[in-house]
């Protein structure tokens, strides 16, 4: 699995989407940078752990099944 | 015994349930509930269209109309890093709208819309990247002069034009569609899903310009000495 996650891959391109989503989303709901980066935070928590989630599923899935 | 006269009272049974008493509905409050101290310190939404133009035009610029400085700065290069990493991801082809001259004309409701309503039901990608700005004005100018006996356009040269479809005997150097999405690994694809995003996400600073973000501060004055809840 880790040669697989070390290789080139689409998921490498995931992390710009991820950071600038969350900032940008959490920029527009607040006006104070301790609560935009905190909400900031919080959303690319969430997004990444979804992801990675998804990412497990689907590993197992194509692995085991 | 006369027939009306109250009956004994019976004894205890001991075998019966204990009773419990009625639960009773907390009252319905007949005012509304009376908003907070910090929405009650809030001055009203002012809608600012001008700085809300100025994001449409270029992402964050209204924000740094308004004073509002870094936010504006953060809205600038996240959105514009988002949309030309995904043109990057794309090979820089993944953003335009197509000429549909010789193509089926959109029908609707028994009307024929040919113009750009065909070209968006060809390209519905193209009504989300619009909205990064002027980033996306190339594709209205490339739409505007396309020429198909021509590779490429005025001003902009191949920028966000119509890629050729490709055929068996095209050459290796000519980037077609065919090509970008044989061989792209996906990445492709996903670029021009991050275009779309950055485009999306620039109408929700645009509305941040026009009417502030979601949850606003109360003024510093206000926080001061103004508050009632301490009076």
């Amino acid at each position: 699995m880790i040669p697989a996650l070390l290789a080139a891959s689409i998921y490498w391109d995931l992390p710009v989407l991820l950071v600038v989503v969350s900032l940008v989303y959490a920029a527009t709901r607040h006006d104070r940078w301790d609560r935009i980066l905190r909400e900031g935070l919080g959303w690319g928590v969430r997004i990444a752990g979804f992801l990675i989630g998804i990412g497990l599923v689907l590993y197992v899935l194509s692995t085991y099944i | 015994m006369a027939p009306d006269s109250p009956a004994a009272p019976t004894p205890p049974d001991a075998a019966a349930p204990p009773v419990v008493p009625p639960v009773v509905p907390p009252p319905i409050p007949l005012e509304p509930t009376p908003p907070k101290v910090e929405d009650a310190l809030l001055p009203p939404i002012k809608h600012d269209y001008p700085a809300a133009a100025l994001s449409y035009l270029i992402p964050g610029l209204g924000q740094v109309y308004q004073g509002r400085i870094g936010k504006g700065l953060l809205f600038f290069f996240g959105l514009y890093s988002l949309f030309f990493y995904g043109m990057w991801m794309g090979q820089w082809r993944n953003v335009w709208l197509p000429d549909v001259a010789d193509m089926p004309p959109l029908e609707l409701a028994g009307s024929r819309l040919p113009g750009i309503p065909s070209s968006l039901y060809y390209r519905p990608q193209f009504m989300g990247q619009f909205w990064i700005g002027v980033a996306a004005w190339p594709s209205l100018v490339q739409y505007s002069n396309f020429d198909p006996a021509k590779d490429t356009g005025p001003i902009f040269g191949a920028f966000q034009r119509t890629p050729p479809e490709g055929t068996q005997n095209d050459p290796p150097e000519l980037i077609t569609l065919n090509k970008l999405q044989r061989d792209g690994n996906k990445r492709w694809d996903l670029g021009w899903v991050y275009t779309v995003i950055a485009g999306v996400l620039n109408l929700l600073v645009i509305y941040d310009a026009l009417a502030g973000p979601m949850f606003r501060d109360p003024p510093p004055s206000a926080r001061k000495g103004d508050d009632p809840a301490s009076a």
